[in-house]
């Protein structure tokens, strides 16, 4: 259901505008004006005709008397057509006023300026998250354009002060950084990135992921990730539900499969590999085993997908997600409070004297939570590197300066429970 | 309930950003009308005239064919010029369709967000990558890179949405380009199409634009050129009330181009022409009410203060940045951290090697411990900082200078607890990054026997491992809940 007072609303009034804001009357009018000045010429021409002949019949005088006489009755015609012409645009202008009137009461007053200074000095920094956005995205051809035009036309640097010159972790970093955008190597290994996931998403053909994953193999594992065994198990299943005409039925296959691969895996995933095995005695029918579950899952391709892409990027040094669609999509969720806010204090010509952090709460939604944040419960600041989280020995959190503050240096009770401890026995913890 | 909240949509609110999405279009369309306006009457004044002082002169004219042959010639030359007119037109009007179809789109794009009931639904985040791209277009044609700007359009399927503005920022860079190279042509053309806008603007684009061309008359230092440009001087430059403009102006005529005399020297340079370039850019952002500052840096810079935490430029938390494939490139560039990498993998560098001596310092806990836990190597890919975009490698710099996000109140995980280190995690996360640990590199598992089963992150007897540190292990007796209000 549509909500009331929303933009949908427009669509009658643009209807209206694309009816009479056109310029197709004015340009008709014109041609009438032309009309009548050829008629005019045709008329003069054929008075001074040699060939009386061809005269026209009429009472008209001929001769330089009929030429003057033409233009001279042109004049009032003439003037008629320039103003419906004049007419016909005040009538586009109108309309197109009323448009514009229209789009102002459905939108709020335009964003007051924020301070994006922290921002926009760093235009080679903003240029190499969007060449690596483009590139994560597998934009590749958008994405060498874009590096060949900021190469020829670098933007201008304007470092700040107060802003340390970045840590420079990988050679096409500094690159970007330096405005000489060189972004072979990343592109290489997204368009490999690109390649296994169409083997994945379209063609169902896991060998190169496998082969990625096999090659990466000790990474992936100090990591934590079972990438690698569900790619293989995967490849198992479908070995198994698809018999081959020239290398035999599926579950065979899937048998001898597992005889040369699983046995890598073998202390990892005991369980795991003995449910597999355990599938191969239904094979006959598989639908009504315990197993049908393992077997029939529409959603395996696409879940390995994202966990292949999500260790992908990780091995490159970067997430998942394009970090500046999450950044922007956190923006524009957090503009209109901003926005809000900004145009409060304007009014009231107070000034946003918080340093270092915003001076209203920005909700996000909860998936764009990615780190814990701790507000120290006694005086409502977060917890910092400079402030940091202490535990007291009942279990109990506050900042380091509320427990200075508030122990004075001595034993004193929790601020939430009847503990009392010491102020050396709170222990720094780290979340 | 605040995270409800903070899910819920508010269309309007929302479209705060999109504003310029109609804006644009009818200041578009406003300015075609002027144009088509000032070209009729333009026209209107010459043709009347020109007829009848055609007709005054086949009066006065007693040869009869001399007479119609001026009638003649005039009717022609007025038959062209408004057939001139009316081709003009007819290209404003396809440009005004344009904008018309275009408007369309964009309504029905807005539209979509009606639909949208929460921004944890998955068509508010297709929406959204379709706003990322059209910011991207928007901030790409502002940078001047126009062609990037197209193809990204083209292979997103979101021409509709941003040819108006590729029009309009073409249309302005082809000036601009001319103005860096030198040329003051066709921003002097464009001037005088925009002659009264700038007028109520109170604009000195024109001003400087004449300066220049009589700068150039000088630069050349010939006895002729001298002379037009004092003629040209008196003619575009006079009518000024600026004295001391006018003083330097006339200054220039004694200084030759080698000058090293100041304001002279500076008025020769090349350099202006970049400064009349910028000039001439934020003029016609203005003239199109064109947001100053592009949207993409305006939401980029809201979006990485409503993201930044303490710990996203933390000495204690590792970066994702510092992950593998950094070591992939140049592994010699970062020294190994010597006291932890060691244990797990050589291989696996930390680029934040100084922060994890600079912690150790500062941290003032008594407990027996050794020191926070700052080391890379880990199973962070179950714990959900690795996705944050302002440690990401892309953002993490840029995000340095903004202010952090306002909370008033915690958000932790449920259930927290701490490991005899200090770090602390919810109880299930720390039990399933245990669960996905066994069987990793660490030096113990390799010898124990365990395996999956012997090690497994059930609550017990079995061993815990911080996953951001890999080095050691604890029982799970030794953890501890910890308790946030």
């Amino acid at each position: 259901m549509p909500r009331a007072g929303g933009p949908i609303d427009l669509f009658r009034e643009l209807e209206e505008l694309s009816r009479r804001g056109s310029l197709e009357k004015s340009v008709d009018d014109v041609q009438k004006a032309i009309d009548m000045l050829v008629s005019a010429r045709a008329n003069i021409e054929s008075s001074m005709s040699p060939l009386p002949y061809l005269q026209p019949i009429s009472n008209l005088p001929s001769g330089p008397a009929n030429a003057t006489m033409t233009l001279a009755r042109l004049q009032t015609p003439l003037k008629k057509s320039f103003d419906s012409i004049n007419e016909d645009l005040t009538e586009v202008h109108r309309a197109n006023s009323s448009f514009t009137k229209a789009v102002d009461r459905k939108l709020d007053k335009p964003l007051s300026t924020t301070s994006t200074d922290a921002v926009t000095a760093h235009p080679s920094l903003i240029n190499r998250a969007i060449a690596m956005h483009l590139l994560r995205a597998g934009q590749f051809g958008v994405a060498s354009t874009f590096i060949g035009e900021a190469n020829a036309s670098p933007p201008v640097p304007t470092t700040a002060p107060n802003t340390p010159n970045p840590y420079m972790q990988q050679a096409w970093e500094q690159d970007f950084a330096e405005g000489t955008l060189k972004s072979e190597s990343l592109q290489r290994q997204f368009s490999e990135m690109y390649y296994i996931l169409h083997g994945l998403r379209e063609a169902r053909n896991l060998s190169p992921a496998i082969e990625w994953a096999r090659g990466n193999s000790r990474i992936l594992e100090a990591r934590g990730s079972n990438l690698e065994f569900e790619l293989c198990m995967m490849q198992f299943i479908c070995l198994f539900s698809e018999d081959n005409p020239i290398e035999g039925a599926g579950p065979l296959r899937a048998w001898a499969y597992a005889r040369s691969s699983f046995p890598v895996f073998s202390s990892r995933y005991t369980r795991e590999i003995n449910q597999l095995m355990g599938a191969l005695a239904f094979w006959e029918n598989i639908p009504d085993s315990p197993y049908a579950q393992l077997f029939t899952n529409d959603t395996a391709w696409e879940n390995v997908a994202t966990s292949f892409t999500r260790e992908f990027c990780s091995l490159l040094g970067l997430s998942a997600e394009s970090p500046l669609f999450l950044a922007t999509t956190a923006g524009a969720v957090a503009l209109p409070v901003l926005d809000k806010y900004l145009k409060i204090t304007k009014e009231k010509k107070t000034e946003w004297t918080s340093i270092g952090e915003l001076p209203v709460e920005t909700p996000l939604p909860p998936a764009y939570h990615f780190h814990s944040i701790f507000v120290c419960p006694v005086s409502k600041e977060q917890a910092t590197d400079m402030d940091p989280p202490m535990m007291m020995p009942c279990g109990h959190v506050i900042c380091k300066q509320s427990l200075e503050t508030y122990s004075k240096g001595a034993r004193f009770k929790c601020p939430y429970c009847p503990s009392e401890s010491h102020p050396r026995d709170a222990k720094r913890i780290y979340l | 309930m605040a995270e409800f909240h903070a899910a819920a949509l508010n269309p309007n609110s929302h479209l705060i950003l999109d504003q310029s999405l109609l804006r644009l279009p009818t200041e578009i369309l406003k300015k075609n009308n002027k144009t088509a306006q000032t070209l009729v009457s333009v026209e209107q004044h010459h043709v009347l005239k020109s007829l009848s002082s055609a007709a005054k002169v086949c009066v006065e004219t007693p040869d009869a064919s001399t007479a119609q042959a001026a009638a003649l010639s005039a009717l022609d030359t007025n038959i062209a010029n408004l057939t001139l007119l009316k081709s003009k037109l007819s290209a404003l009007q396809s440009s005004n369709a344009n904008v018309h179809s275009s408007t369309h789109a964009r309504l029905t794009h807005l539209a979509e967000l009606q639909n949208i009931p929460s921004l944890a639904d998955v068509k508010y985040d297709e929406w959204s990558r379709v706003r990322l791209d059209r910011l991207l277009v928007d901030y790409l044609l502002r940078q001047g890179y126009i062609e990037s700007a197209r193809q990204l359009a083209t292979s997103k399927s979101i021409l509709p949405l941003v040819s108006v503005e590729i029009d309009a920022f073409e249309a302005c860079g082809r000036i601009e380009k001319s103005l860096r190279s030198g040329r003051l042509t066709e921003a002097l053309v464009w001037c005088s199409d925009n002659k009264k806008e700038l007028r109520k603007l109170n604009s000195c684009l024109e001003g400087e634009l004449r300066f220049q061309q009589y700068i150039e008359l000088v630069r050349s230092g010939e006895w002729r050129k001298l002379g037009e440009a004092t003629v040209y001087a008196r003619k575009h430059l006079a009518g000024g009330n600026d004295a001391e403009f006018a003083i330097r102006a006339a200054g220039l005529l004694a200084f030759t181009s080698d000058t090293s005399a100041e304001p002279y020297r500076a008025l020769y340079s090349s350099d202006r022409y970049t400064t009349l370039a910028t000039l001439f850019l934020q003029t016609y952002q203005t003239l199109y009410s064109l947001p100053e500052v592009p949207l993409l840096s305006t939401t980029l810079s809201a979006g990485l203060s409503a993201l930044k935490t303490p710990a996203c430029h933390s000495n204690t938390t590792p970066s994702i940045g510092s992950n593998p494939g950094a070591s992939a490139h140049n592994p010699s560039q970062h020294p190994q951290n010597p006291h932890r990498n060691r244990t797990t993998h050589s291989n696996n560098p930390n680029v934040f090697t100084p922060s994890a001596t600079a912690t150790a310092s500062v941290n003032p806990s008594s407990s027996s411990t050794t020191g926070p836990p700052a080391s890379t190597t880990s199973a962070s890919l179950l714990l959900t900082h690795s996705l944050c975009p302002i440690c990401s490698t892309e953002l993490n710099e840029l995000a340095r200078g903004v202010p952090r996000a306002h909370h008033l109140k915690s958000h932790v995980d449920a259930d927290l607890v701490v490991l005899p280190n200090g770090r602390v995690y919810g109880r299930r996360r720390l039990e399933e990054a245990n669960r996905a640990l066994v069987g990793s590199g660490g030096e113990e598992e390799g010898s124990g026997g365990g395996g999956r089963d012997g090690n497994g992150g059930a609550e017990g007897d079995g061993w815990v491992r911080d996953p951001m540190d890999l080095g050691r292990r604890w029982k799970w007796s030794e953890v501890k809940k910890v308790y946030i209000s």
